[in-house]
């Protein structure tokens, strides 16, 4: 089966797809991957040089660690519920509450 | 009236098929941008032939009790998809020029075939002339051999199955 790459082609600068082999063979600039639609899923989001980006970290999620950290369970609980991520075991409603 | 002997212009050597990836305006394809865009490939001296069939449908309306006679009434237009046959260097790499039309002639590709009848095809592409343009979408390579004898060559059968109806027009500069 063919893999197909999205191409600018330099004269019109019309985008067309191609084979990856042709775009290669012609060094034209890949504008996008047809393979990462393949499975239904894009391919995560990478740098310039094809180093993945770094997993972005909400506040929320940050505070918890940091209050696991140190040891406060009251805003490790309250940041929990707030939606974050990353930290302890999430508390029970009540608990939230109390 | 005056007998008019129209001239027929021979189809040997007379044709010129360029392949191009893009043409945004079929009925006046860009000289400059597409038809000698560094991506198209002119194709003439790759393929065997060119002559993509097309058949019109012709029936008639179902007759009613008083109907003596049935006229033949046009119906669609059926386009069948087009093999064509190219050469190609089996122990040569694909970005060879003798691989150009098997490079870019990979499977589910949408080419562009520019036309031009009538003029010998060492004559330059330019602004004026009559093309045709068939878009296409490339079906599978299949390597296969030109024929029996001692004569025949290694060569790529595949066919391409057309996605809109041929335009006629004029190159535009």
């Amino acid at each position: 089966m063919t893999e197909f790459v999205r191409v600018s082609l330099p004269e019109s600068g019309t985008e067309a797809s191609v084979s990856a082999e042709y775009a290669k063979a012609l060094k034209l600039k890949v504008l996008k991957d047809e393979r990462a639609e393949r499975s239904g899923r894009a391919l995560a989001p990478t740098r310039a040089g094809g180093r993945p980006l770094k997993p972005r970290t909400t506040v929320a999620a940050k505070k918890a660690a940091a209050n696991v950290a140190v040891g406060n369970p009251d805003a490790q609980t309250s940041s929990a519920a707030a939606g974050g991520k990353s930290g302890g075991a999430p508390a029970s409603p009540q608990g939230a509450k109390a | 009236m005056t007998v008019i002997i129209a001239e027929a212009t021979n189809v040997s050597g007379n044709l010129k098929i360029t392949a191009a990836l893009t043409v945004a305006a079929p009925a006046a394809p860009d000289l400059s941008a597409e038809i000698a865009a560094v991506t198209s490939l002119d194709v003439s001296c790759f393929i065997r032939s060119w002559n993509p069939e097309i058949q019109t449908n012709s029936g008639s309306a179902p007759p009613r009790v008083c109907t003596t006679a049935q006229m033949p009434v046009e119906g669609y237009s059926q386009f069948s998809a087009v093999e064509l046959r190219y050469v190609y260097d089996p122990q040569a790499a694909t970005s060879t020029d003798d691989n150009k039309a098997r490079l870019m002639f990979a499977q589910g590709t949408e080419i562009n075939f520019v036309v031009r009848k009538g003029l010998p095809f060492t004559t330059a592409w330019a602004a004026g002339q009559y093309s045709e343009v068939w878009k296409m979408r490339a079906g599978r390579q299949n390597y296969v051999r030109s024929g029996d004898d001692e004569f025949a060559e290694f060569e790529i059968s595949q066919m391409f199955y057309p996605l809109a109806e041929p335009t006629h027009g004029q190159v535009v500069a």
